[in-house]
């Protein structure tokens, strides 16, 4: 088991430095000058203050020095200062992060309510209407793009029926509520795909029918047996879908102007603000493998019949 | 990041399924293979459970008027897609114009239906892209293992490791906008599911009794690479790949839609909608209608995802 | 000066005016109104109180030593107040601010600016010369990095201070012979120097400020002007920055009690910040586009639609220097290729006013409507008479740059069909970030190329040498004319003001009529939506700002 960590840990590491070359590499062969670009429309800039700001940023090093500095403040905990406000990216980070975070909380907490209850609904009774109608409705709500949800909700709930806000946070608590929907949209279906997947495979078990046989309710083996069984993998891609949502959700954030990282990062690709690109970037790709890995360790606790090599 | 979600969740999930079947898979009409049964006769029941499965059927129908669409767009669309009328901006639809006019007086209806040919082209280039390189990649890491399989494989967590539309926003920083950048942008992020499941599939086929067969039989490695296992191997990778379609074109829309997809006076659904948002609330029809044909080209090509994954291996419904 | 991408404005600059150089030297005759830096008459009737609300991006600086974007200028300048000022003037005159009076040597390389004395920060201590030195020399040096020092270039000592590392210390060009008299040194003859003395990067700092890197002073900076950072407050980064009045302010007494900024995200800003008005949780917005008819069919009845001409001029530059828009002929032939304004009715809902000269109309006496009145029209038959003419066969291909960052893609579309369908010429969309096409246009690479251009200095002379000038620094297009610079020459060396004038209109007459060297599209005309029956006094400052300073509640 803890060598099995141990491997799992420096695969990470691998996994990490990997993405981090990519990404620096990809930065500095794009065209244009970061620093005339957080310039703005103002004068372009004389070579002094070019130099100035440029070595103000280490811009001024050839590119694997640059690197090399990149990744000696990065296991600091550093991630550089943004060209455009100047201050630090882990600050900046960590003032978006918050909302970020409210949203995926929301989120996942709709499709583990909705998902999981659609998919065992749908499972025990299979072939009733109730189940068409759930496998219909999450084959189309996986064919549907987050934006054009995020479209229909706003027309529907913002415009038509003044129900809730259009945008933004100003309006309070209910702001976050179509948001919420429309990133869980997607992973509501996979998820009540995937328990009713599980569940039914379950159901046809011997032990479940040992347990009909021993009298007990439906409710009870559906409930403690049957659920506790076929759980696993739902929690697996739940785990999965977490990190992935606590990396920042791009497209939802723009269409509902949600002031998180998600939202940062397209604002800092317009602008060239490499800094907070990167930043945001390892930031999403490390807590996707880190949540990957706990998911991973975590599921050999919950099983005990996977065996770790 | 969740928009992850059209786009990548299908993989997650794809693998998760498919992995599970994958191993069994072999063994279905192994017998048959062996005994030097032609194919066919494995095509012939894969096509008639296909046939039989509804929802597979439609979307092969929906999939075939998208591909019309596309062929012959200069046949249905009403008028030029970039033909402009400056008296006649941001019109309702009405019968001269089915889906209005835009704000510069376009025909929405022709520029749809033009936009048929970036999704298809995008969808279908980028997940060939993506296959060459995962098949190539997954059956050399499959097949050679050892240090290959390792460089490959941690190579490719690095690639799964980003979302897509990120990775891909940044492969076109670097390459500007264009159907090209984005279908390679697409390519080279789809790619490392791919030779995942293909590598774990040759591991199974590998090691089944067929392949011993063949091999105790006196057939060459190149032999029963290319006429046991990959054939064999290659049923999921096709299922996941028929999904990534889909994938690929709701990623292309969103690419656009953010401003890093195709050129903006191209007619495409992600660009049409993007720039008929800024009317919303009260032209809403200039974002409904490429919303509609997005979301009707994807469901056709997740139908007949579906149906193949369970024309494949019916065991898995 | 500077090129415009976007509708709004991301610019920093832009300060001063004064009309011309000999206005320096007789800026006395200004300070009748010694006491104060504007006397709005309608404003000094008007009540006091009130918090005025405004949405806002989140500003890159609002410390002076790096405050470049509207957003930052939009805060900065309500803490600060230079040497001159024309902050909040509609009429163009450069006043005093800091400076009583001022002076300069026969060849403009000394400057001398007497400080009023008794001028306090909010934290009560004097402003004096040495408070202008610390704040110039701590934006100039090296390690500050600053993006706004350039506006210095010319000071003595700015290549020293401003290397990275910096090989000196201290700016050798300022001095301070005494607490109220600053004196400027510069390496090259600037007669207009005076006018860079109201950008922010100029502002004084008290003792406290301490270097750019002083991160207390960065978030709630000090300063002298006519609203200070509440009290106990600072900037909350991406969620707001609220100022009160600062009732020790030298000059003219702002009416309202306070300024609340909410920080809106960049993106989308516009939408919700017309939204955020609509709702109520601001006093004052801008307007999207899209939503312009029915903002104007709402607003105006109730008188809370404000319009207003700016000083900026939207054109297109053509590649007068090589390519087939070399020929003067074939330039007309694009200008009246091109449908003004059908644009304007389909694509912009009649927001925007059709040009017809490039210096704009609030020049006054300066602006000629007739400058291209027979070019700068739809006329497609004469187009292709023009084309014949000067060789624009078709099938020429031209290349039309742009910046993709701004929403003009509607509007380069629309001149690609209107081009291509009358002239029979084929035009290559080349749409880039907004700096990577400065550069782009920098080298030449184009034929056309969409451009804006906003006043760094309100004066005619700025619409004219630099976009056209042989050399100039903004004149991409190339173009090259004896006779316009001579005319340049003899308007900016003392002559009476109605020979200024005239040589300031025959060279326009000359560049953008016979020689089509510019191809104006559209003013710059602004406008915004308020509560006119909460507030009064309210308009656009030169920044295209509210004019706080002047607004009070009804």
């Amino acid at each position: 088991m803890g060598k099995y960590v141990v491997r799992r840990l420096l695969q990470m590491v691998l996994v990490l430095f990997g993405a981090s070359i990519i990404l620096f590499l990809a930065l500095f062969v794009i065209p244009g000058d970061p620093i005339a670009t957080s310039q703005g429309e103002g004068h372009q800039l004389d070579k002094a203050s070019h130099d100035a700001i440029a070595r103000r940023y280490h811009l001024d090093q050839p590119l694997p020095q640059q690197y090399v500095g990149y990744v000696g403040r990065l296991l600091k905990g550093d991630l550089g200062e943004s060209y455009s406000y100047r201050r630090p990216v882990t600050t900046i980070i960590r003032e978006k992060i918050g909302n970020t975070a409210k949203l995926a909380v929301a989120a996942i907490v709709l499709e583990i309510a909705l998902g999981i209850i659609a998919g065992i609904i749908a499972a025990v009774f299979r072939y009733s209407f109730l189940d068409v109608l759930v496998t219909l409705s999450t084959t189309v709500a996986i064919g549907v793009p987050t934006f054009v949800i995020g479209l229909a909700l706003q027309n529907v709930f913002a415009v038509n029926l003044h129900w809730l806000p259009l945008q933004g946070q100003q309006a309070g608590r209910e702001s976050i509520i179509l948001p919420a929907i429309t990133l869980a949209a997607v992973n509501i279906a996979l998820v009540a795909r995937l328990m009713r997947g599980a569940m039914s495979e379950v159901l046809r078990a011997d032990y479940i029918r040992t347990a009909y046989a021993k009298g007990l309710s439906k409710r009870v083996v559906i409930m403690k047996h049957a659920l506790r069984n076929s759980i696993i993998p739902v929690l697996t891609y739940l785990g999965i879908s977490f990190g992935a949502l606590l990396g920042g959700a791009l497209i939802t954030e723009t269409v509902f102007n949600w002031n998180g990282i998600g939202l940062a990062l397209v604002g800092a690709i317009q602008q060239q603000d490499n800094p907070i690109v990167l930043g945001v970037v390892t930031y999403g790709v490390a807590v996707f493998v880190v949540v990957n890995l706990i998911v991973d360790i975590s599921y050999a606790f919950l099983d005990p019949r996977i065996r770790l090599e | 990041m969740t928009e992850v979600a059209p786009t990548q969740s299908p993989a997650p999930a794809g693998e998760i399924t498919l992995e599970a079947g994958a191993g069994g898979f072999g063994n279905v009409e192994n017998e048959a293979t062996v005994l030097g049964i032609r194919q066919q006769t494995q095509f012939g029941d894969v096509r008639r459970r296909f046939f039989r499965h509804k929802l597979a059927v439609v979307g092969l129908v929906m999939v075939g008027l998208v591909f019309l669409a596309a062929i012959a767009s200069p046949v249905i669309a009403t008028r030029p897609p970039k033909a402009q009328d400056l008296t006649n901006t941001l019109q309702e639809p009405s019968s001269a114009h089915w889906f209005g006019t835009d704000e510069l007086g376009r025909d929405q209806f022709s520029r749809v239906i033009y936009g048929s040919r970036i999704a298809v082209t995008v969808g279908l280039a980028s997940i060939i892209l993506a296959l060459v390189i995962g098949v190539t990649l997954g059956a050399v890491s499959g097949y050679l293992g050892r240090g290959w399989d390792a460089v490959i494989m941690r190579t490719a967590d690095v690639f799964f490791a980003f979302p897509l539309i990120i990775g891909a926003i940044v492969v076109i920083l670097v390459m500007g906008r264009g159907v090209t950048p984005v279908v390679i942008s697409l390519g080279i992020f789809s790619w490392a599911t791919i030779a995942r499941l293909l590598r774990s599939s040759i591991l199974s086929i590998r090691e089944a009794e067929y392949v011993e067969a063949a091999r105790s039989l006196g057939a060459g490695k190149w032999r029963i690479v290319t006429r046991h296992v990959l054939p064999n191997s290659m049923a999921p990778v096709l299922v996941y790949a028929m999904v990534s379609v889909a994938t690929a074109i709701v990623a292309e829309a969103a690419l656009s839609y953010l401003g890093a997809g195709v050129q903006p006076d191209v007619p495409d659904w992600g660009n049409m909608i993007s720039a008929g948002q800024k009317f919303f609330g009260f032209k809403d029809y200039l974002w409904f209608f490429p919303s509609m044909a997005v979301v009707f080209t994807v469901l056709g090509f997740i139908f007949v995802g579906d149906g193949l994954r369970d024309a494949l291996d019916p065991r898995l419904r | 000066m500077r090129h415009t991408g976007n509708s709004g404005r991301f610019a920093a600059v832009a300060l001063c005016l004064s009309l011309l150089a000999a206005a320096c030297g007789g800026s006395d005759d200004d300070n009748d109104n010694a006491g104060g830096q504007t006397n709005t008459t309608a404003a000094a009737t008007g009540k006091t109180g009130g918090v005025f609300r405004i949405a806002i991006g989140e500003p890159a600086a609002i410390d002076p030593y790096n405050t470049r974007e509207s957003e930052g200028t939009n805060v900065n300048k309500r803490l600060f107040v230079g040497l001159v000022t024309y902050d909040g003037n509609a009429e163009l005159k450069m006043r005093p601010g800091v400076a009583e009076k001022w002076s300069f040597n026969t060849d403009c390389t000394q400057w001398t600016f007497n400080l009023r004395k008794g001028s306090k920060f909010t934290n009560g201590e004097e402003v004096t010369a040495k408070s202008f030195i610390d704040g110039w020399t701590r934006a100039v040096i090296g390690t500050a990095a600053s993006q706004v020092a350039y506006h210095l270039t010319d000071v003595q000592g700015y290549k020293e201070l401003h290397a990275a590392p910096p090989t000196a210390t201290t700016f050798s060009g300022l001095s301070a012979p005494d607490p109220y008299t600053f004196v400027v040194k510069l390496s090259a003859s600037d007669c207009e120097f005076d006018k860079k003395t109201g950008t922010p990067v100029t502002s004084p700092v008290p003792s406290t400020a301490g270097d750019a890197k002083n991160q207390t002073f960065n978030e709630a900076p000090v300063g002298n002007g006519q609203f200070m950072i509440k009290p106990g407050t600072k900037w909350e980064h991406n969620q707001k920055i609220s100022l009160v009045r600062n009732d020790g302010f030298f000059g003219d007494k702002p009416k309202l009690d306070g300024i609340d900024y909410t920080i809106f995200p960049a993106q989308g800003r516009l939408d919700a910040e017309y939204r955020a008005f609509t709702a109520g949780d601001v006093d004052f917005a801008r307007i999207p586009p899209a939503l312009f008819s029915q903002a104007k069919s709402t607003y105006e009845p109730q008188g809370n639609f404000l319009k207003q001409e700016m000083f900026g001029i939207n054109y297109i530059m053509p590649n007068s220097a090589k390519g087939p828009l070399a020929n003067a002929d074939a330039r007309k032939a694009v200008s009246l290729a091109i449908d003004r304004d059908a644009i304007n009715k389909g694509v912009y809902q009649g927001s925007l006013t059709s040009a017809t000269a490039l210096i704009p109309p609030p020049f006054g006496e300066f602006y000629q409507a007739s400058t291209c009145a027979d070019t700068c029209k739809y006329d497609p038959v004469k187009a292709k008479e023009f084309a014949t003419k000067g060789g624009l066969t078709p099938g020429t291909h031209l290349k039309l740059s742009y910046n993709n960052d701004g929403g003009h893609e509607p509007l380069v579309q629309a001149w690609k069909d209107q081009l291509e369908r009358n002239l029979g010429v084929v035009v290559d969309l080349d749409g880039k970030p907004f700096a990577e096409q400065l550069q782009q246009r920098d080298k030449g690479d184009f034929d056309l190329a969409r451009a804006g251009w906003s006043a760094d200095y309100p004066t005619a002379d700025n619409f004219l040498f630099p976009l056209l000038g042989t050399g100039a620094e903004d004149n991409d297009g190339g173009y090259s004319n004896k006779a316009f610079d001579a005319l340049i020459t003899k308007e900016r060396s003392p002559v009476s003001d109605s020979e200024r004038k005239k040589a300031i209109q025959d060279a326009e007459k000359l560049a953008v009529g016979t020689d089509a060297a510019a191809i104006p599209t559209y003013y710059r005309t602004q406008y915004r939506v308020f509560d006119s029956k909460k507030w009064s006094g309210v308009s656009l400052d030169f920044h295209e700002n509210p004019t706080l300073g002047t607004i009070g509640p009804r």
